[in-house]
């Protein structure tokens, strides 16, 4: 098939301050017409600069391109002028981005902004009624009233609809979409990527799919590239790459991915991290961190070796017998999740309700109410996970600094090892707050940027008069940084001279510092890299081993929650509509919300014959969740459920149980004569 | 054993020392956080910035040796009083470094460099008929035998400056490139070719341009100063260049001292605010709602004028001249910290809100970290450099504003040395023919290097500690 | 949005009693009417009786918050607080110490003030936006980095010195136009046009550098990325996307003044004679008349608030995320 888009030796670098970055260093891919090329990488990798070169969209003067060719058909895009590139971008490729929150223009309508690519000659009438087609045909419903909305009047996902629109409206040859369902729900993802599918089959476009998601890049891809530290590392049809991956790096991110049949065991991990880009590499990027490293790999580069079209960057396929199939990986250690049969609840809250007033901007008249949280029952043992399960939006981080105290419950009880926490003054529970502890989303926001390591550590100690001597909180330091898996030559610097991964470490030690019995972690691994995710979660479950500590996980990812959880919770809109242990909750799920939850994620299909994309998911709920200011009334899913039924509008479901351990919510199931 | 003098510690002499303490603190606690070195190490590494920094230095230097002071013993017969008397009159150091330029007053007007005076006066002859003609000046060209050898004088004198300069100057630039050879060790050849190409991490080239240029004028002064008026002299005869100079103390007051005034309250109000919300926050906002409702220069007119009344209605209190300008000085700086805390405690009470959210103070909560110490110890070290930033912009908008409000009429002490002072006599004199325009010409000079060195630093500081300015 | 409005006039009422206590206790709480008798009527032995006399006749024969002499309502309203200040609040100014009517002095030389302020924040506004857009289209280039060094020298000037500068420059050497002075009517062009000229010209180094951080900021947004993704020219970009995200900002700043362009300027008006409210404030302070300077801060306060108001208005005309309520 001859190449649409051929990328020969691109290399692009950042002159910044410390140094130049060599973020893409030698590229080289080809894009045949109407194929689908998923490029996969880290954070860091240099996949999106890549792209961005593409286009000479480089930030200026920061990012200059040093090298290579990117051919369209005859045409050199690096060596074109920026008049001439103005005629290929829109119309022969088109970008859409990760944040559809801030790619839109806030005060221009949506119309405008689409308008905008098409002709300026075409008559007004024609623009307009061009804009409502692809407002329709990705999606949107009501497209000549959204034609004259402005962004914000619109969801996440259907901004990203939008934005699919304004690129699809040029009708390019070539789609690059830079991680464009990275910032949305699973279930909100599973629709664009659905929709994206469809647009391809029917526009016959290609596209350069860029995404960090592997189980993403295995439903949208006809082939797969690998970006490592700047450079390709493997590439391969769909089926080849998810049949059997040949860099030790590809090989090490698919036992990376947390998920079923992975409990037993510890996770694969990476071990150190990216290297920095501002050397010149003598030898493989990957050599650090490689388990099958040798002396050539830290001596001579590895070249690009293609064996019927699955090319690698690796010294192993370089011996002379030709390229043996597939290294044998050794097994990670077997680390059961320990049975623990049920215990007595550490925590337990009944009936929690945050409710958020919503003032006006003026005399701070409440004008109505966020329910938030709005009626969360839920238990957790000593030393057991209870997984919180939800989208973006759902309340389930509310629920976590509810029970920290850190906004005020509206109603229902806190019980902590049978103390009540609500309705305790501030200093009475400031004891108490050394049994429980969190861990944060994001690693950069969680850790004073002025404040050395070991003063972050300390803090909680003196705070709680652990350690009166500063010679004893100082050893102390030094053993949670030990505990945590990092070297005491950390406490004297600063967190921003560390990467994501170390950083949660930290936090994780912080944690520790005060000796609690319960974690409520809120999403700790969802802004690293699958790799470094791997590696705190087995921290967490050792820690867990070692120190008999309770777990309230809040997070998104079923994957992790399978991985680490005893209980699962599902939230929806401010209430649980389903719970029970692990197995029971992921493997018979009985709220259609779950089940959609579940039949959202994207699998790593590789064992499925044939070459083309999975088929689009089916049962995937419709639209988006409704606000939580103005919850549906009844079933707060019926607005989306596929099985709703009549009762499901005007009435909330009655808890049903389904086994000792397994309650769920829903209308399809008999209500409990007894729900005692 | 009898001093020669007596020191006089005037207020704002004691909060300039506060202040100057302050600054040593900031700089040894910037030096052991990395935070803080990493930007004023790139302050360091802009050319501009430390160009601006050493002319500032300058003016910093001039205004300290003018903020001591003290009164000189009186060698008079002493009648009656025991012990030594010391003259009412109350000096600084840079009035006895400059005690030539003090002291050479002239009856009125003269223009730069004259040895007559510029306007004409009844003059009795011998013969008792009256004449009007230019009198010779008391000091302006006194040395001279024939007015004819003024341009040669003038000539030797520049020439002397500029030797004498440029050897103080070779020492320093040899001084400099002894160290660089130093360390890292490099050869003098390589040395001297970074330091002249201006590639040294320092920017030594820059720093020392500016300093060549500073010492230039410092040692033109001291050649041609106490032999002329180099800008002439004013309606009372003072010589101009030494009312500038004089200024200086007054315009680094008015722009630092009004923000160390300031500074607790926008501090303490700002961060309060946005930190604990609720009625304290609507308090806060109220009342800065309130003061920047009123137009500043009105609030300032309001404030001075009943300071005025004040002073006249109490003027037995203020019977020495030093002490009232620096009252009437001390009380400009803190009605103008009145107006322009409002702003900094916007700015403070937002970003506490931000910060208020973030991660990390809310583990600190979480850990049980007591209010004041999270105030303390995670979000005022988080908003410092928002002051900074604030304070740098600020001051030269202060010098500026100084300028304005003496113009107006209540700014400092009419009897105070300023530039809006200078600005505000030589205005009436535009109208003359020819023009008396040395004046307006120094102060505008002064002023203008001040302003524009304070703005460049200002501006490097700002792009080295703002985040946004940050990639 | 009516309702919106009067909330935000009903939310102005403590402010502006605020700003009256303010001006009330900087006033006498170091000077008793006594005082200011005393001082206005200069000399050294004044009679007790002169002093009672200049009390009355310019209204401060009465207690300042309290009056305990008077019964019922009257303890409060027959105060100076009560008479100086509440009377503001219907627009009447009272008499100035010398005796003329404040509110008609006002409402007489708010239009010369006017004829320099308005031109001058117009033209200033489209001078400087334009220069800065210039700027950030030619970014990274010598003009922008000239432009920046321009700008900060031109800021580094006291306004003083663009005004004698002026004046000296087209009224002393070229003689274009009057020195200072005002007349009525067109005839009045030349006395405003040097006044405004030097206006614009003084605000250019700040004003320039501002917009232009302004729109550095916006042009490093994601959507400004996909506009250039959309394959738009960098004109259009910069016109129809920067721009009218960075009207933000800029009317954040810029719409509060409008109002108090009413109150004219001090400087301007009183170097080039415009007799308008800014030399009539500086002719109050010369002659220390606190009537005077107490209707200029309290209508200040107003046409701030007025600002205030009109620009959470103009925020519902360039963002439409904003809804008043």
């Amino acid at each position: 098939m001859p190449a649409l888009l051929k990328i020969d030796g691109l290399k692009v670098w950042f002159d910044t301050a410390g140094g130049t970055v060599r973020a893409v260093d030698g590229v080289s891919l080809d894009i045949a017409a109407g194929e689908s090329m998923a490029l996969l990488g880290e954070s860091g990798s240099g996949k999106s600069v890549a792209a961005m070169a593409l286009l000479q969209l480089l930030p200026q003067p920061a990012g200059r391109i040093v090298a290579g060719r990117v051919l369209l058909g005859e045409r050199d895009l690096l060596r074109t002028p920026e008049r001439d590139m103005r005629a290929v971008r829109g119309r022969r490729i088109a970008m859409i981005f990760q944040e559809p929150q801030t790619s839109l223009n806030p005060v221009m309508t949506l119309g405008d902004q689409i308008s905008e690519i098409l002709p300026a000659s075409w008559p007004r009438r024609r623009r307009r009624e061009r804009v409502i087609y692809w407002l329709d045909a990705v999606g949107i419903s009501d497209p000549e009233r959204r034609y004259r909305e402005y962004p914000h009047q619109l969801s996440g996902g259907m901004k990203q609809r939008a934005m699919i629109a304004m690129a699809l409206a040029g009708e390019p040859e070539l789609l690059v979409a830079d991680e464009p369902t990275t910032a949305l729900d699973v279930t909100i993802q599973a629709q664009i990527l659905d929709l994206l599918k469809e647009l391809q089959r029917r526009t016959g476009m290609a596209m350069l799919f860029i995404t960090h998601d592997l189980a993403v890049a295995s439903q949208v891809a006809d082939r797969v590239a690998v970006m490592y530290a700047g450079e390709i590392v493997e590439s391969a049809d769909r089926s080849a790459f998810f049949g059997g991956a040949r860099h030790p790096y590809t090989q090490k991110l698919f036992r990376a991915v947390p998920g079923r049949g992975k409990r037993g065991e510890m996770l694969e991990v990476i071990p150190g991290g990216v290297p920095s880009l501002m050397q010149e590499f003598r030898g493989c990027r990957f050599a650090d961190r490689c388990d099958y490293v040798w002396d050539l790999c830290r001596t001579t580069m590895p070249a690009w070796r293609v064996d019927s079209g699955h090319g690698v960057r690796c010294h192993l396929y370089g011996g002379a017998a030709g390229i043996s199939t597939s290294v044998a990986a050794p097994r990670p250690a077997e680390v059961p999740v320990r049975a623990i049969g049920p215990s007595q609840p550490l925590l337990q809250v009944r009936d929690l309700k945050v409710h958020f007033p919503i003032h006006s901007s003026i005399l701070r008249r409440v004008v109505g109410q966020v329910r938030a949280v709005d009626g969360v029952t839920l238990s957790v043992g000593t030393g057991r996970t209870l997984a919180l399960v939800g989208e973006s939006g759902c309340g389930k981080t509310t629920v976590g600094k509810a029970i920290l105290q850190l906004v005020a419950p509206t109603a229902g009880e806190v019980l902590f090892e049978g103390t009540r926490l609500d309705r305790m003054t501030p200093s009475a529970l400031r004891p108490l707050r050394r049994r429980l502890q969190v861990v944060f989303q994001d690693p950069y926001a969680s850790l004073d940027p002025r404040m050395l390591v070991s003063e972050i550590l300390e803090e909680g100690m003196h705070a709680q008069g652990i350690d009166v001597a500063a010679a004893g909180r100082h050893s102390r330091a030094r053993d949670l940084l030990e505990q945590v898996g990092l070297g005491a030559e950390a406490l004297n610097r600063y967190p921003h001279e560390f990467s994501g991964g170390q950083r949660q470490r930290f936090c994780i030690a912080r944690a520790l510092s005060v000796e609690p019995r319960l974690i409520i972690c809120d999403e700790p691994t969802s802004a690293l890299d699958v790799s470094v995710q791997a590696q705190i979660l087995n921290l967490l479950r050792r820690l867990q081993q070692e120190l008999s500590l309770s777990y309230l996980f809040i997070t998104h990812n079923l994957g992790v929650v399978e991985y680490l959880a005893h209980e699962v919770a599902v939230m929806y809109l401010g209430r649980l509509v389903e719970t029970g242990v692990v197995h029971e909750v992921l493997e018979g799920p009985r709220h259609p919300y779950t089940q959609a939850l579940l039949a959202a994620v994207p699998s790593i299909a590789g064992n499925r014959a044939g070459n083309g994309p999975v088929p689009p998911s089916a049962g995937l709920p419709r639209g988006e969740a409704p606000s939580p200011v103005n919850p549906p009334a009844g079933c707060h899913y019926h607005s989306r459920c596929p099985q709703a039924m009549a009762q499901c509008r005007t009435d909330y479901p009655a808890p049903t149980r389904i086994s000792a351990t397994h309650w769920v919510r829903c209308h399809l199931y008999p209500a409990d004569p007894d729900p005692s | 054993m009898v001093m020669p003098f007596k020191p006089v510690i005037l207020w704002t002499d004691a909060l300039i020392y506060l202040l100057l303490a302050v600054s040593i603190a900031y700089g040894i606690y910037a030096a052991r956080h990395e935070h803080l070195r990493a930007p004023w190490r790139q302050v360091r590494r802009n050319p501009l910035a430390m160009a601006a920094l050493i002319v500032l230095a300058a003016y910093i230097l001039t205004g300290l040796a003018d903020s001591i002071h003290f009164r000189m013993r009186l060698n008079g017969p002493q009648t009656g009083v025991q012990g030594p008397i010391y003259s009412p009159q109350v000096l600084s150091a840079l009035d006895l470094l400059c005690a030539p330029l003090r002291t050479h007053v002239e009856q009125t007007y003269s223009a730069p460099f004259a040895l007559y005076a510029f306007t004409p006066q009844m003059v009795r002859l011998p013969d008792g008929s009256h004449v009007l003609e230019y009198p010779r000046l008391r000091y302006g060209g006194a040395g001279l035998k024939v007015p004819g050898d003024r341009a040669r004088d003038i000539t030797v004198r520049c020439l002397r400056a500029g030797a004498e300069s440029l050897l103080l100057w070779a020492a320093i630039v040899g001084a400099v490139v002894a160290w660089c050879v130093r360390q890292p060790p490099e050869s003098l050849r390589s040395a001297l070719t970074r330091l002249a190409r201006g590639e040294t991490d320092t920017p030594w080239r820059a720093m020392l341009a500016s300093l060549g240029a500073v010492i230039l004028f410092i040692a033109a002064v001291a050649n041609l100063g106490g032999a002329y008026h180099i800008l002439g002299t004013d309606q009372v005869g003072q010589d101009v260049l030494f009312e500038a100079i004089k200024s200086i103390r007054t315009g680094l007051l008015i722009g630092t001292l009004t923000t160390l005034v300031m500074l607790p309250f926008a501090l303490a109000m700002g961060v309060m605010a946005g930190y604990f919300g609720g009625w304290v926050d609507d308090l806060v906002q109220y009342i800065y709602t309130t003061l920047s409702s009123i137009p500043s220069v009105l609030l300032i007119v309001a404030g001075v004028l009943s300071l005025d009344l004040y002073m006249a209605n109490h003027a037995a209190a203020y019977d020495n001249i030093a002490q009232r300008q620096d009252v009437r000085l001390l009380s400009l700086c803190v009605i103008l910290g009145v107006t322009s805390w409002t702003g900094l405690c916007r700015l403070l009470r937002g970003e506490t809100m931000k910060l208020r959210n973030m991660d990390y103070i809310q583990a600190a909560v979480a850990l049980g970290v007591r209010s004041r110490r999270i105030m303390t110890r995670h979000i005022i070290p988080n908003v410092m450099h928002i002051v900074l930033i604030y304070v740098v912009l600020n001051f030269s908008g202060l010098v500026l504003a100084e300028a304005v409000l003496s113009y107006v009429g209540v700014g400092v002490d009419p009897s105070m040395n300023s530039w809006g002072n200078m600005i505000n006599g030589a205005r009436l004199e535009m109208a003359r023919d020819p023009v008396v325009w040395w004046s307006l010409a120094a102060a505008f000079l002064f002023m203008f290097t001040l302003v524009l060195a304070a703005n460049l630093f200002a501006d490097a500081v700002r792009d080295a500690f703002d985040p946004r300015m940050r990639k | 949005m009516i309702a919106y409005i009067i909330r935000r006039i009903m939310y102005a009422i403590p402010i502006l009693i605020g700003v009256n206590l303010l001006t009330f206790v900087l006033f006498f709480l170091v000077n008793t009417p006594n005082d200011m008798a005393r001082f206005h009527l200069g000399m050294k032995r004044v009679t007790p009786q002169a002093i009672a006399e200049w009390k009355a006749e310019h209204g401060y024969d009465e207690p300042l918050f309290y009056n305990s002499a008077a019964s019922g309502v009257g303890t409060l309203t027959h105060t100076i607080f009560f008479q100086r200040s509440v009377k503001l609040f219907v627009f009447d100014f009272g008499q100035s110490d010398d005796g003329r009517d404040i509110g008609y002095d006002i409402s007489q030389r708010m239009w010369p003030s006017l004829s320099i302020q308005l031109p001058t924040f117009v033209v200033g506004l489209v001078v400087y936006i334009s220069m800065a857009l210039m700027m950030v289209f030619f970014r990274g280039t010598y003009l922008d980095t000239g432009g920046v060094v321009l700008a900060v020298v031109m800021m580094s000037i006291s306004m003083l010195f663009y005004v004698i500068g002026g004046q000296y420059l087209f009224s002393k050497v070229l003689r274009l136009v009057p020195i200072s002075g005002y007349d009525t009517g067109l005839s009045a062009i030349k006395f405003v046009i040097l006044p405004i000229t030097v206006g614009v010209i003084s605000g250019v180094g700040s004003g320039v550098r501002l917009y232009r951080t302004f729109f550095l900021e916006e042009s490093g947004k994601d959507y400004v990325r996909t506009a250039r993704a959309k394959g738009l020219s960098e004109i259009r970009v910069l016109f129809s996307h920067v721009l009218k995200n960075a009207m933000i900002p800029i009317l954040t700043g810029v719409v509060v003044v409008i109002p108090s362009l009413f109150i004219g300027s001090l400087i301007l008006e009183s170097f080039f004679g415009i007799p308008g409210l800014g030399s009539y404030t500086i002719d109050a302070i010369r002659s220390q008349d606190f009537g005077i300077v107490h209707a200029m801060v309290f209508l200040g306060s107003v046409l701030y608030i007025v600002g205030l108001i009109l620009t959470d208005i103009s925020y519902t005309l360039v963002d439409p995320r904003v809804r008043l309520r």
